[in-house]
């Protein structure tokens, strides 16, 4: 290896995450250049979108049952978080955080059949239901109320993760001058609680929202009707019900529009950062609370941990035991497995190989003693950050139609094409988070080693390997994992691209499902469930307790 | 540096090499033709008529048959409408005469060449015009290969009170859930569609919406529905007169039965057609010869659950004749249900959209 100074690694740095940006850049440019070329051989597609009364209820129903899903998540979100917050030494609170922040990750589809197993009708709480009263269930899984149901799920996790953290951050000090103050629980509320979650909870809002509005898994297996056909539903549905590839296209312009102004709103508010560690019991200010404000705590996080354990129990009972041993003998099930392990290892490498670069030089553009003296720096900053980010605008299915365009143009061998595509999309889809994660760690590392290691004059071979990496591996482990996860349970373009030639798990799982085999597709579901469980428990246990704040390390050793 | 990180790290790469080449052994070569048949999953599945028929032409054929399972009739159509002339179909098995002729418009298909005169599908009462015998099968593209009626089938333990009409229906008690399958996918779903329209006429739109609060779910398929309702998750499930047969000879269970309703119930045809782009045009036309033979018919009553179209030797089994079977048979012209086809969709969508 030659010797190269930091300021060439820099520039090298800031090279290929320019050619990682422009890739990525390019990539867009073509898939909407397939859509928007497509237009043109039709007549008039754009005109006329919004008087078609299918696409506007379409457009309505996906609008509505977002904002409802956001509004609920939230509402349940902040209880447990706020419980959680309050309850330090919760039994088994540690696990239960664990468990909370995996849902980020748990294959849609494995935890819609675990739902439907509790609240279906014919499922566990219906026969209690029947059982106790005599009555069958007032609800239905299928349609508004089961989506609404997994929306929450997983929504409200993700929103009680991020939100405990914020909740956490809140000073002890704090706590006790409230409570020395005589605060009640309305006044508390008001002048610390809130406080401290209100510059979170917008770009939470948003997030959730974007989630439920191209949420498509769940509504294609759940929806159980037209009538609560979300966008990425219809598209999908225009494709392979109707063949109406002008439809498709319609829906979609709909779709990336609403997505950019969503991101766009996003953008406008502080991004929200997934925390990546697990937090400790630490702090303990339990005793300030009334013996009725603990009750309702204790209820708030017994009730939400049941109704988020109950559907993975279920799959766990469903799925192990013979089935288990069935399922491993099937050949079907033996290629989906190969497949979806390659997959998902290959998208995560493909996730990691972008997301790296781009926050390297991010970051290399900011620091001082890099390059941040660069005369284009912010605007190469800027680049790359919406480079990063672009994909968030492109659900899975339009992905998936541009892909589909293009192939119908080139033509060639469908299978290839199709693991191309969903390798491709399932990486995309990773960078956002890959890069929202690995910037700050990565800008921190360089507050803290630049310096150092330019006075010492550190190798950059050495460095990266004796210093950096070691303070890096756990979030980049966190990204891989997540983008593994991801991969793995995804259940997007492979819904248009998958054939009896080319099947992924989750593919195979929701053919399964669909046709109410229930017995393989809970085995199924627990061999993802498992995977996942473990890659991401993995992961958490290398990030917790953070090697990047020895502080904290002592601290715990002292106590 | 040779330590045990790099050792791991070629550990990785083979294993990769070695799973890249399982993948690919799979794609080796096969000396015999293959004829490659896309259909629905049930036609198929293992317990479906496929394996059957599957061995039964690759006893004469010289070739390996193999069928392709997309998640519905009409799936099966679009996709190889998606795969364009790069598809590996070379036939087309389970649309019906009502979508027959939107797949002729496609211009994918072939005509197959084939003189049917030997036919035995009853006539259905025409409510829509169609009298013409149909002993001889005028379709060039496509060949019937069974036919059943629609109907509503239900379990007898567990649903005393069955409709009778779709005024009924809709007039049942609030918890008295159906599950449907989608128009837009499937054929049954289609044809409760054009079954409903052919009684109703201006009128289905609100015979639709009278019954949307009774739906449970619409599915893709016949079989996601079917396999619903066997879980108990509805009262009854669209299906056809002849799927009782099943529960009856299969598991002797005699307490499944079809819900007779007083106005008719909608005939199918289902038909098979030879793609344009196929290269095995001539074995493809052999199939087709096979589907109308006593072998192949004789197969169908108790893997596919639905009649014949000819008369065998060897007659219909046993519990055929316990089944209902409609006094009024009705069936739409498949040009005039193709021309109607999107509109009485779009119709239906905004019917049962709440």
């Amino acid at each position: 290896m030659g010797i190269a100074g930091p300021i060439q690694t820099y520039r090298l740095q800031l090279v290929s995450a320019l050619a990682a940006g422009a890739i990525l850049f390019a990539l867009a440019i073509i898939i909407l250049a397939q859509l928007l070329l497509f237009d043109t051989k039709g007549t008039g597609q754009f005109t006329g979108i919004f008087n078609d009364p299918v696409i506007s209820r379409t457009l309505v129903f996906t609008l509505y049952q977002a904002g409802l899903s956001t509004i609920i998540s939230l509402f349940f979100g902040i209880l447990l978080a706020w419980a959680l917050a309050n309850r330090p030494h919760f039994p088994f609170r540690r696990p239960l955080i664990a468990l909370i922040s995996s849902a980020l990750v748990l294959p849609t589809l494995v935890v819609v059949l675990g739902l439907v197993t509790v609240y279906g009708r014919s499922g566990w709480l219906a026969a209690a239901s029947t059982g106790m009263t005599g009555e069958p269930l007032p609800f239905s899984i299928y349609g508004l109320t089961g989506i609404l149901i997994v929306h929450v799920f997983f929504n409200a996790s993700f929103a009680a993760r991020i939100l405990l953290h914020r909740f956490e951050a809140i000073a002890p000090e704090t706590h006790r001058l409230g409570f020395s103050l005589g605060m009640g629980f309305i006044q508390k509320s008001r002048t610390i609680d809130f406080p401290a979650i209100k510059n979170t909870l917008p770009a939470l809002a948003v997030t959730i929202f974007l989630l439920c509005f191209t949420s498509f898994a769940i509504v294609l297996t759940l929806g159980g009707s037209p009538a609560y056909n979300t966008l990425e539903v219809a598209i999908y549905e225009a494709i392979k019900f109707d063949f109406d590839l002008p439809r498709a296209f319609q829906l979609a312009m709909v779709q990336i529009g609403v997505c950019i102004a969503l991101v766009l709103m996003a953008a406008a508010n502080t991004n929200v950062r997934i925390p990546a560690s697990v937090p400790g019991a630490s702090r303990s200010y339990r005793h300030l609370n009334s013996p009725r404000q603990k009750t309702v705590q204790n209820l708030i996080i017994t009730g939400f941990a049941i109704f988020f354990i109950s559907p993975l129990i279920t799959i766990v009972i469903d799925g192990a035991g013979v089935q288990l041993l069935l399922i491993f003998s099937d050949p079907l099930f033996q290629r989906a497995f190969i497949t979806s392990m390659l997959i998902a290892i290959t998208s995560t490498l493909l996730a990691l190989l972008f997301s790296l670069p781009l926050a390297s030089a991010m970051v290399t553009l900011s620091a001082a003693n890099r390059l941040n003296h660069l005369k284009f720096a912010p605007l190469l900053r800027q680049f790359l950050s919406v480079g990063a980010m672009l994909y968030l605008v492109f659900p899975a299915l339009v992905l998936g139609l541009g892909f589909f365009l293009l192939f119908q143009k080139i033509g060639g061998d469908q299978t290839l094409w199709a693991a191309a595509i969903v390798v491709i999309a399932n990486a995309l889809i990773a960078i956002p988070f890959g890069v929202a994660t690995l910037r700050p760690a990565i800008g921190a590392a360089a507050k803290r080693n630049d310096r150092l290691c330019a006075s010492l004059g550190t190798g950059v071979w050495l460095r990266w390997r004796k210093i950096d990496w070691p303070m890096l591996k756990s979030d980049i482990t966190y990204v891989a994992a997540l983008a593994f996860c991801f991969s793995l349970g995804d259940l997007g373009v492979i819904a248009l691209f998958g054939s009896e030639e080319f099947r992924t798990l989750p593919w195979l799982l929701y053919q399964k499902f669909g046709s109410y085999r229930t017995d393989d597709a809970s085995a199924i579901a627990l061999v993802l469930l498992l995977i996942v469980i473990t890659v991401f428990t993995f992961a958490q246990k290398r990030t917790s307790p953070k090697q990047s704040h020895p502080k904290q390390i002592d601290k715990e050793r002292t106590t | 540096m040779w330590d045990s990180k790099t050792g791991d790290r070629w550990a990785i790469f083979r294993w990769s090499v070695l799973f890249s080449a399982i993948i690919f052994s799979t794609l080796n070569a096969q000396e015999k033709p293959t004829l490659t048949i896309y259909t629905y999953d049930a036609f198929a599945a293992d317990w479906g008529p496929g394996p059957k028929i599957k061995s039964g032409f690759e006893e004469s054929c010289g070739c390996i048959v193999k069928f392709v399972a997309a998640d519905s009739s009409i799936g099966a159509l679009r996709k190889v409408q998606l795969e364009g002339t790069n598809t590996s179909a070379d036939i087309v098995l389970g649309l019906d005469t009502n979508i027959a002729q939107a797949a002729r418009e496609t211009g994918l298909f072939v005509e197959h060449g084939i003189v049917a005169d030997n036919l035995a599908i009853p006539s259905p009462a025409s409510s829509s015009g169609i009298a013409s015998d149909r002993t001889i099968w005028r379709d060039k593209t496509f060949l019937p290969f069974d036919y059943s009626y629609f109907a509503f089938v239900y379990n007898k333990t567990k649903t005393q009170n069955v409709p009778s009409s779709f005024e009924e229906l809709a007039a049942m008690p609030e918890d008295f859930k159906i599950i449907i399958q989608d128009p837009r996918s499937s054929t049954p779903g289609l044809g409760l569609l054009l079954w409903i329209k052919s009684i109703y006429g201006e009128k289905a739109f609100d015979v639709w919406k009278s019954i949307a609060p009774k739906i449970l779910t619409i599915t893709k398929g016949w079989s996601d529905s079917y396999g619903l309702f066997l879980k108990g998750e509805a009262d009854m499930v669209l299906s056809y007169t002849t799927s009782p047969a099943y529960h009856l000879i299969e598991e002797g269970d005699s307490n499944f039965a079809s819900a007779v309703f007083a106005k008719g119930h909608y005939m199918q045809i289902e038909v098979a057609g030879i793609l344009k782009s196929s290269k095995n045009q001539k074995l493809a036309r052999r199939f087709m010869q096979f589907m109308l033979s006593e072998k192949f018919q004789d197969i169908i009553p108790t893997t596919n659950w639905t009649y014949p179209v000819i008369k065998t030797k060897k007659g219909l089994p046993e519990g055929f004749k316990t089944l209902e079977v409609p006094a009024t048979a009705l069936l739409m012209d498949g040009k005039e249900a193709e021309s109607n086809r999107k509109q009485w969709i779009a119709e239906w969508l905004a019917a049962i959209g709440r």
